[in-house]
């Protein structure tokens, strides 16, 4: 068995391979959208956003904030849902990692949760931040240009499937 | 008996025991990770092949594990044993360890990941025993030991040896 709190160092070996790999980029991608797949069904999070919208993403991120011991806040407006990571347990465990962080992980995060996004109708904006410090700031607006307006004020932000530009 | 001393890492708290284990988690679990395992194993094998498996076990087992491969390696298998001991018990495994010889067996009667795999109503891949032996087994490489893994698909159990071995 591989224990469950050690996945994302075994995630993180991944990673750097696929990065390493010839079309290092459409192999992470790849595996991004292979993951996404299942969230979008059975339990995971498209399950929760068909039903309840911006309350089924609060739902189901409380859900993780509690099994993945995250220190993380959530907000729900009119216009968006929020999450600001204040301590990412998933990135603090790479950091703490004797294999060494791969600079991309922070980047299947949109990577699998943007596809679910958009297939329920709204525009996702993630800012990285940094990739070596354990948090972001993550919006899904209902507005494309409300959307874009807010990804000008991200530090690093991460639109893998150019979601505020191709609509 | 293991005594478990939390302390604070990086700001997280974290737990530690007599002998320090390198990694050693407290607070709650997020199993569905378990999930991701099994659909990064069907990943591979649809993608890429079983040495890119394999190669992935061995960055897992050598170097991101890489105090438990160090003692291995100077013929101490005692952290791997701590490591496997707290992890099965932390996730609710059933288990039993038993050393004869130069031979330990850790039997593992259920499987917590295995388990909850099926238990949330998925499919076992068809290649988690593979990734059960490169797992183990790359502990074991160039070391004083052999690491196999008993399994039969799709069972929720196996039994991991590690037998120490001597060069005639």
């Amino acid at each position: 068995m591989l224990p469950s709190d050690h996945f994302v160092r075994m995630y993180n070996e991944l990673f750097k391979m696929l990065a390493e790999s010839e079309h290092s980029q459409e192999g992470l991608k790849k595996y991004w959208m292979w993951i996404s797949r299942p969230n979008d069904s059975n339990q995971g999070l498209g399950s929760y956003i068909k039903v309840n919208g911006f309350q089924g993403m609060f739902e189901y991120w409380d859900h993780i904030k509690f099994e993945e011991n995250c220190d993380m806040d959530m907000n729900i407006t009119d216009e968006y849902f929020e999450l600001k990571m204040h301590k990412c347990p998933s990135l603090s465990k790479n950091l703490d990692n004797d294999a060494g962080l791969c600079l991309q992980y922070c980047e299947h995060c949109a990577g699998w949760i943007h596809p679910i996004i958009r297939k329920h109708g709204f525009f996702p904006v993630y800012d990285i931040i940094s990739p070596t410090e354990p948090r972001c700031h993550f919006r899904a607006y209902k507005d494309r240009e409300l959307a874009v307006a807010f990804s000008l004020q991200a530090r690093k932000l991460w639109d893998p499937y150019d979601d505020l530009i191709n609509v | 008996m293991l005594i478990m001393k939390p302390r604070i890492l990086n700001g997280m708290m974290i737990c530690g025991t007599e002998s320090e284990m390198r990694y050693c988690d407290i607070g709650e679990l997020h199993k569905d990770f378990h999930l991701g395992t099994n659909t990064t194993i069907d990943f591979i094998m649809d993608q890429y092949d079983s040495g890119f498996l394999l190669e992935l076990c061995r960055r897992t087992a050598q170097i991101v594990y890489k105090d438990i491969y160090q003692q291995l390696q100077q013929g101490n298998s005692a952290v791997l044993i701590e490591h496997l001991q707290y992890y099965l018990d932390r996730e609710g495994g059933v288990f039993d360890i038993k050393t004869v010889q130069d031979e330990i067996s850790v039997n593992v009667s259920k499987c917590p990941m295995l388990s909850h795999i099926t238990s949330n109503g998925e499919t076992l891949s068809p290649n988690i025993g593979d990734f059960l032996s490169d797992f183990y087994g790359s502990w074991g490489e160039n070391t004083p030991f052999i690491i196999s893994v008993d399994y039969t698909y799709p069972e929720e159990s196996y039994c991991i040896y590690i037998r120490r071995y001597y060069a005639s």
